[in-house]
């Protein structure tokens, strides 16, 4: 009866413990152990899956194969992050511990959101996710860019928020429902919108655009990326992202939005815009993580071509195209936190030199997630990127075809330079010492990459609704 | 019968081999045995053929080796076939050839790269044989890159000069362009008639293409394009006064008795291609006509001894080509013949002149000589009398007496290239003889310090010998029915057709004699009487430089090649990528100034996203 | 099956020497040879037989479901053709790996280039148009690696970004290919699958074949290099140890592509586009030549040369006959041979002289006769003498040409003249004139004299007897070219005669 939930109250539970233990005997690595221990619980939970919700909590959230999948993905990826996290906060001086409580809040907030069919559950979830992520962004209290980073982000992201709700608001207005599907109906049957419903829209997609970094609401990107440690930069890229992006994904496969011209057009304006200004905006950098910012933003754009397409095949590649998105940004931002020392993250791409020579397994990952976001061959990223244009090609939406094609071209510049140095050699270097577990979950990461590169057919198939 | 001829080429192959793998580690006999020695087996080996081959009523012999290629219905075979016409071809290549090598085991014993030396020699030898004994036009081509390789190789032998080496880049070049232009007519006759089989296509010649055709006439003129090429005609003459920057053996080899010959034998080899179109004979007659004339005038101005050999190459060499224009095949061979004597004896004598005189080319500074070097002087004296043609005493009067003959009597002949030819002989009786007078005679300007051995000399008697009596073998036919060259020859090259009205031969031929002589007296006159001086003026300048075509030819397309390439050594569309890479760059520069940290800038581009998005949607 | 274990040993063979290498260097070049000769000897063992089976119905398949979501199997086959090139590619590899015995990172080395051989097989072997995609792209990728590792610093940084912007964007292009073909065939049929022996049959209408076809053809053209999209080959060749590899196996695989694909699955088109297609072939042969002639880098003179030799190969192979095809397949050999030749050569240059600027030496034949003797006799196959196996690819490539077009075929005999001059000027430069290099010079290493002398016992041998070559693939190309001439409609009016397999109506 209540195992579709478990993941949730396993969460919550492992929070309010953490809280506990954290208010009466502080000890990081107690901390972090409980917190582990709580995620993967709540991960193994998910297997026993079953799609049976209580009564009351059945026009709230929505346990179907997406909703798993997210959420073992996002768990998965926590646990990553949690791991390669420790020894990144063992380096800052005092209260490491808060971190893992606002961590667990923001996951849980994810996890909502992934599974909301209601757009009220949606907003909970984005604001249990983001009010933690303010402070996990500014972490680093002493470090100016960082808090300064978690200021902008708590401005531009209160901003957005202001406009989700009143989009909302009109939404709701307009159709009488605020449930995902009552609405998607409503939709499908207006054929001419009216101007203040799409206003709604356009206020409430604004805003989802602004959580997924889609041009023209990208700017805080790079500098949030760059201020926040590089872990939190790591749960911002990937699990920020996964709950937004399925709701619309939800929205669109089940209302037939996009047939509407307007509403068409502005996610092919956005996806366009997105890809050309991430890419070019990438070319000039030199910072990795402001590089990883912009590229994030191109990758959004890509998605959306998924989401444009619609169908089996849309809805697949997006499935697809996100979860890969996000394996191989966890990828490369935990290898930059597993090389930041004493409180320093490596940040030129200069920096970044000798890599293979100082740690290879360090270096083959941080290859390998950006070959993987590149879209090349052996890694995740290439079959994404070919299901993103079967996807695409399928709905014959070319023009967004061949853009993304020139794009990922334009794209290689920048990853190139990135890997480039990596392979460079002296002949002495000082060793990089990764720990144990850091070491075993940065291997899995590297070989989930490369098996999704080679054999994906197994992953895929579940994608099948 | 089927006689492994293919050790004839096979011999001086495996001589190449031993010298280029086994050289270095060989004394010098060993090396001077192993390059004799294969050219002297093949000889032999070839006279032994000689006697099976004679008493063969069809006078033919074949074998093939294997398939070289199969493409469907196409199928060239490495196949070799001796004919009446590449026998002597084989005599002279293998006989000359053996004395030229027994030769230079002395001419070039104080040279480095001995052991090199002989194995390209062989080389060629083994690449001249399968050029002549090519049953199949596409092994023909393959002996001819072949010799044009060993030319290149040799001229540039002393390759410590760079100089060397220009001249044999543009020897291999130019006739280069000659090849290409064979290589054309190869492609066009295996689209006509699918095959490169010489006996076929000369056998379905008239079927295919037709007689006066203008295919035929392409197909003739793309063979004789590759013809002047080797031989050194107009208009590719230019390389082969150059070449001469090789050893002297190599140029009486290569650059006079063998590989330059190999463009006569090539049309005498595809005369049955080139009779079907009179237009493409006339022009191998006008060719050879007018090269034979410039070439001599050129050599007229020369003060190089072995350049005003050349030049004669050339000019004799065009003789031939006037033979072949008529259909005179057999004269034009008889020619070659007696020429390869010849000339091979004056570039060995002029080699041993060169190098009494330590490397004095300029026969300006020579003089005196035949008191010094009396079996030179003798030699290169019988061997310039063959040049110029002296009647009765050289073997040069018959064989050149016939050309001129047939230039006029010959259907395909007239009065123009008869006048041509005459004029050609009194001028080269007088640069030969300009030649002997200020080499031997006069005062003696430079020292001799070094007398040649019998090694060098006796090859040269052998010449003198074969160049005085060879003309007796075929005499004109007012004189004596004595024809046993050309009746060899029959088997394979068809008779000259003759005029029905004609002029009695008899004066003709007087009138060239006396011409000859003439040419003799004159420059008796001129150089023997007063001491000869070197003198410069532009119109020497310009016959010196051989009228100048390597001028014409270097603005017309040396300079343009090299100015394009040297223009686009980047690679402009290369860099037109790099070019747009750096503005994406700049572009992305440019925007990332939006991202300057400002967060009320940041509020506000959010707002009029929010606003664009709107006004778009809603509008 | 046969054909999977090809594979799988190289990868085996790969991950192996990226093991062992952590405590012996050695070991790992072993292992690759080993694991190379393993493939080489089981591939050659297929070769002769394989002369008389199609690729369609290939005797060896191994064929299991890849991605079942989309249809996407792992289809492996042979035929003739691609057995010559699998076991070419084996061959030079060897090769390759022997040459770079000594370079530092064995273990990465071999690692990647057993990897990169792998990939390079699966192109040959795909009988599936997504999985030879996928081989066409993972081939890149220890490509890359390779160049980024051990290019020369001196280079500018993003020579290696070039090989991958070209390969990658034509790729993904001609992905957009495969997957509208996939869907089209898919509407017709509804059977959704990349099976090249289903899609072939897929009815199109010409222009939407031509649009399909000119997406395949740009991605092949980018590999040979083709003019306007050779700017990464010249690049590229600056990563030393691998230029022999680039020049051999790229090349191929570009033609490889056309002829297995562009060509069977767009006759129509093909034929449309053959114009096209012959001028940029002569436009190729002459701009490359041109370049070659006036670069003073070696390895810039053999990048060009091989593009100039890719001329030959587009202009053959779309002269649509048999005699010009196998030019096309000899030539990619023979080109591959002769240009790797002078790659490495460059390379014992550099070692010797520490520079590839052809005008800081000269008279090398004074100090080191076996290495000039070996450089001559490279110049000599590059300018097409014959005898050696590059004047059999270009003879049968004019010849075959000149059936379709004897302008075309006219103007790229020129190349000859060209490739001549510049040949021989690397002659000229290097090996005759005053000695320049350094005091003493050592002659070639006893590794270095067997390496290039089996290359040019390979060039006389393929020079003089083409049996093995031409009679291997002539099953698979016959085939190809009936299926090309079963189209009678939108054919070129002069293609009518030409397009024809070889004969003569006249004498027979």
């Amino acid at each position: 009866m209540f195992v579709a939930l478990a993941p949730f109250y396993v969460i919550l539970v492992t929070l309010l413990v953490v809280m506990l233990v954290v208010s009466f005997y502080r000890n990081h690595f107690l901390t972090a152990l409980l917190t582990f221990a709580g995620t993967a619980l709540a991960f193994t939970t998910l297997l026993s899956h079953c799609n049976c919700l209580p009564w009351w909590a059945q026009d709230m959230l929505i346990t179907d194969s997406t909703t798993n999948i997210m959420l073992g993905i996002s768990l998965l990826i926590t646990l990553v992050i949690i791991i390669t996290g420790y020894n990144y906060f063992q380096q800052i001086a005092d209260k490491k511990e808060e971190y893992y409580l606002l961590l667990l809040s923001s996951l849980l907030g994810a996890m909502v959101m992934i599974a909301a069919r209601n757009f009220v559950t949606f907003f909970l979830g984005l604001e249990l996710l983001s009010i933690p992520l303010y402070a996990m962004v500014a972490y680093h209290r002493t470090k100016r860019e960082s808090v300064e980073a978690g200021i902008k982000y708590l401005l531009l992201a209160g901003a957005s928020t202001a406009a989700l709700v009143f989009g909302l608001a009109i939404m709701y207005g307009a159709s009488g429902t605020m449930d995902l599907y009552t609405f998607a109906i409503y939709l499908s049957q207006l054929h001419q919108m009216p101007s203040f419903v799409l206003v709604g829209i356009g206020l409430f997609l604004g805003s989802i655009a602004f959580k997924l970094a889609l041009a023209p609401f990208h700017v805080w990107t790079p500098d949030v990326y760059q201020g926040a440690p590089a872990p939190v930069t790591a749960y911002l890229a990937s699990i920020g992202k996964a709950g937004a992006f399925v709701f619309l994904l939800r929205l669109v496969q089940e209302s037939n939005i996009s047939s509407h011209t307007p509403i068409f057009y502005i996610l092919v304006l956005l996806s366009i815009a997105s890809m050309l200004v991430g890419n070019l905006l990438a070319l000039g950098q030199t910072q990795v993580k402001r590089i990883l910012a912009f590229s994030s933003i191109a990758h959004m754009g890509y998605l959306l071509i998924a989401l444009l397409a619609g169908g089996n095949n849309g809805y697949q590649a997006g499935m697809f195209y996100l979860v890969v998105y996000m394996i191989s940004s966890v990828g490369a931002f935990s290898s930059i936190a597993l090389l930041s020392q004493n409180q320093r993250e490596p940040a030129g791409v200069s920096e970044y030199s000798y890599l293979l020579q100082r740690s290879p397994l360090l270096g083959s990952v941080f290859v390998a997630s950006v070959f993987s976001l590149a879209g090349m061959p052996l890694t995740a990223g290439f079959i994404s990127k070919i299901y993103l244009a079967l996807a695409g090609a399928g709905a014959a939406l070319w023009t967004l075809v061949i853009l993304l094609v020139i794009n990922s071209g334009i794209g290689l510049y920048y990853y190139t330079r990135m890997v480039a140095v990596v392979f460079k050699t002296q002949e002495t270097t000082e060793k990089v010492r990764v720990p144990i577990l850091s070491g075993i979950a940065m291997a899995i990461v590297l070989l989930i990459i490369v098996w999704l590169g080679i054999a994906p057919g197994g992953f895929l198939y579940w994608l099948v609704p | 019968m089927t006689q492994p001829i293919w050790i004839l080429p096979a011999l001086p192959f495996v001589g190449f081999l031993v010298l280029a793998l086994a050289g270095r580690y060989l004394p010098k006999k060993g090396i001077a045995a192993t390059g004799i020695g294969a050219i002297a087996l093949s000889f032999l080996y070839a006279l032994y053929l000689g006697t099976a081959f004679l008493s063969d009523p069809a006078h033919r012999m074949e074998f093939t080796l294997w398939e070289w290629i199969r493409i469907d219905s196409f199928v060239p075979s490495l196949s070799l076939s001796i004919d009446s016409l590449t026998y002597i071809f084989i005599l002279v290549i293998t006989g000359v050839g053996g004395l030229i090598h027994w030769y230079s085991a002395e001419y070039m014993a104080e040279e480095e790269g001995y052991a090199r030396f002989f194995a390209y020699m062989n080389l060629f030898v083994g690449f001249m044989l399968t050029l002549v004994m090519a049953s199949n036009l596409l092994v023909l081509y393959l002996g001819w890159e072949g010799v044009g390789l060993c030319s290149y190789l040799l001229i540039g032998f002393f390759y410590r000069d760079p100089a060397n080496n220009y001249a044999a880049r543009k020897a291999f070049i130019v006739t280069r362009i000659g090849d290409t232009a064979l290589l054309i007519g190869l492609l066009l006759l295996i689209r006509e008639f699918g095959t490169l089989d010489i006996q076929t296509i000369s056998n379905n010649a008239t079927s295919v293409l037709g007689a006066n055709t203008a295919l035929a006439t392409a197909v003739a003129l793309l063979l004789l394009g590759g013809a002047v090429g080797k031989s050194a005609q107009l208009p590719l003459q230019v390389w082969l006064p150059d070449a001469m920057a090789g050893p002297s053996p190599v140029s009486a080899l290569i650059h006079a008795a063998t590989m330059v010959t190999a463009g006569v034998y090539l049309v005498a080899r595809t005369h049955a291609l080139f009779i079907l179109s009179p237009l493409a004979m006339q022009t191998v007659a006008i060719i050879g006509a007018l090269t034979l004339l410039i070439a001599a005038i050129s050599a007229l101005f020369q003060y190089d001894i072995k350049r005003v050999l050349a030049y004669s190459t050339i000019s004799q060499i065009g003789y031939m080509f006037l033979a072949l224009g008529v259909g005179a095949w057999s004269a034009a061979i008889f020619h070659f013949v007696i020429h390869a004597f010849f000339k091979a004896l004056l570039f060995l004598a002029a080699g041993a002149v060169i190098l009494a005189l330590h490397h004095e080319q300029n026969m300006f500074k020579m003089g005196g000589l035949y008191k010094k070097l009396p079996t030179i002087f003798w030699t290169f004296l019988i061997g310039s009398l063959s040049l110029a043609a002296l009647p009765f005493i050289s073997g040069g009067f018959f064989s050149k007496d016939s050309i001129i003959w047939y230039a006029l009597a010959s259907t395909n002949g007239n009065i123009l290239l008869w006048t041509l030819a005459t004029v050609g002989a009194f001028i080269t009786s007088l640069y030969t003889f300009r030649m002997i007078f200020i080499t031997f005679f006069g005062t003696e300007k430079t020292h001799v310090h070094y007398i040649p051995g019998k090694t060098m000399t006796i090859p040269l008697i052998v010449l003198a010998i074969l160049t005085t009596f060879g003309g007796y073998i075929e005499l004109p036919h007012n004189i004596a029915h004595v024809q046993l060259f050309s009746e060899f020859l029959s088997a394979s090259l068809p008779a000259v057709s003759i005029k029905s009205t004609l002029p009695p031969e008899g004066i003709l031929q007087l009138v060239v004699a006396i011409l000859s002589l003439a040419g003799i007296g004159l420059a008796y006159q001129l150089y023997y009487k007063t001491e000869p001086t070197y003198k410069t003026s532009p119109v020497r300048q310009f016959f010196l430089q051989g009228w100048n075509f390597d001028k014409l030819y270097d603005t017309l397309f040396v300079r343009p090649f090299v100015w394009v390439s040297k223009t686009n050594a980047s690679d402009a569309i290369d860099e037109v990528f790099d070019y747009v890479g750096l503005q994406l760059k700049k572009l992305g520069n440019t925007l990332a100034m939006s991202i300057n940290g400002q967060i009320n800038w940041y509020l506000a581009s959010m707002v009029i996203g929010f606003i664009i998005l709107i006004v778009f949607m809603i509008w | 099956m046969i054909l999977s274990y090809i594979i799988l040993i190289l990868i085996a063979g790969a991950v192996l020497a990226a093991l062992t290498s952590r405590w012996q260097n050695r070991l790992s070049f072993y292992i690759s040879i080993l694991s190379q000769l393993g493939a080489f000897g089981l591939a050659l063992g297929l070769l002769f037989s394989a002369s008389h089976i199609t690729f369609s119905q290939s005797i060896y398949d191994l064929n299991i479901s890849w991605i079942p979501v989309i249809g996407a199997n792992l289809h492996l086959s042979a035929d003739g053709l691609s057995l010559l090139l699998i076991v070419f590619t084996l061959f030079l590899g060897l090769i390759g790996s022997w040459l770079s015995k000594n370079l530092p990172q064995p273990g990465f080395f071999h690692f990647q280039f057993l990897i990169l051989l792998a990939g390079i097989n699966g192109i040959f072997m795909a009988a599936d148009l997504l999985l030879f995609f996928f081989f066409w792209e993972m081939m890149l990728v220890p490509m890359y690696f390779l160049m980024a590792r051990y290019r020369d610093t001196s280079q500018s940084e993003n020579t290696p970004f070039k090989f991958l912007f070209y390969t990658q964007v034509s790729g993904l292009i001609m992905l957009l290919g495969i997957l509208t073909l996939f869907f089209i065939h898919g509407r017709q049929t509804s059977i959704y699958t990349f099976e090249l022996s289903e899609l072939i049959n897929t009815t199109l209408p010409l222009p939407i074949s031509l649009l399909i076809m000119l997406s395949f053809v740009l991605a092949f053209l980018v590999k040979l290099p083709v003019i306007p999209f050779q700017g990464w080959m010249p690049a590229a060749f600056s990563a030393s140890p691998l230029a022999v590899i680039l020049t051999g196996i790229l090349v191929k695989t570009g033609a490889y592509g056309i002829l297995r694909l562009a060509i069977p699955l767009f006759p129509e088109a093909s034929v449309l586009f053959a114009p096209t297609a012959m001028a940029l072939g002569v436009v190729t042969i002459l701009y490359a030549g041109f370049i070659a002639y006036s670069s003073n880098d070696i390895r810039r003179i053999a990048a060009y040369s091989s593009i100039s030799h890719t001329g030959f190969i587009i202009i053959g192979l779309y002269a649509f006959n048999l005699m010009s095809w196998q030019g096309v397949i000899y030539q990619m050999i023979a080109s591959a041979i002769s240009v790797g030749g002078l790659a490495i050569l460059a390379e014992s240059l550099y070692t010797r002289t520490q520079t590839y600027d052809i005008t800081q030496m000269g008279g090398l034949w004074s100090k080191a006769s076996v290495f000039s003797g070996f450089g001559l006799f490279i110049s000599l196959a590059l300018l097409g003498l014959p005898a050696l196996a590059n004047f059999v690819a270009e003879f049968l490539i004019l010849a075959g040409t000149f059936q379709q077009s004897i302008t075309v075929a006219v103007l790229a005999s020129l190349g000859i003249v060209v490739a001549a001059a510049y040949s021989l000027r690397i002659v000229q430069k290097v090996y005759v004139g005053e000695y320049k290099g350094p005091e003493q010079i050592s002659d070639f290493t006893l590794r270095e004299k067997l390496i290039m002398g089996i290359l040019a016992i390979v060039l006389v041998v393929l020079g003089m007897y083409s049996r093995p070559i031409t009679q291997t693939t002539e099953k698979m190309l016959k085939q190809t070219l009936i299926l090309d001439t079963e189209q009678p409609t939108y054919q070129l009016p002069d293609n009518a005669a030409s397009v024809k397999l070889f004969s003569n109506p006249q004498i027979d």
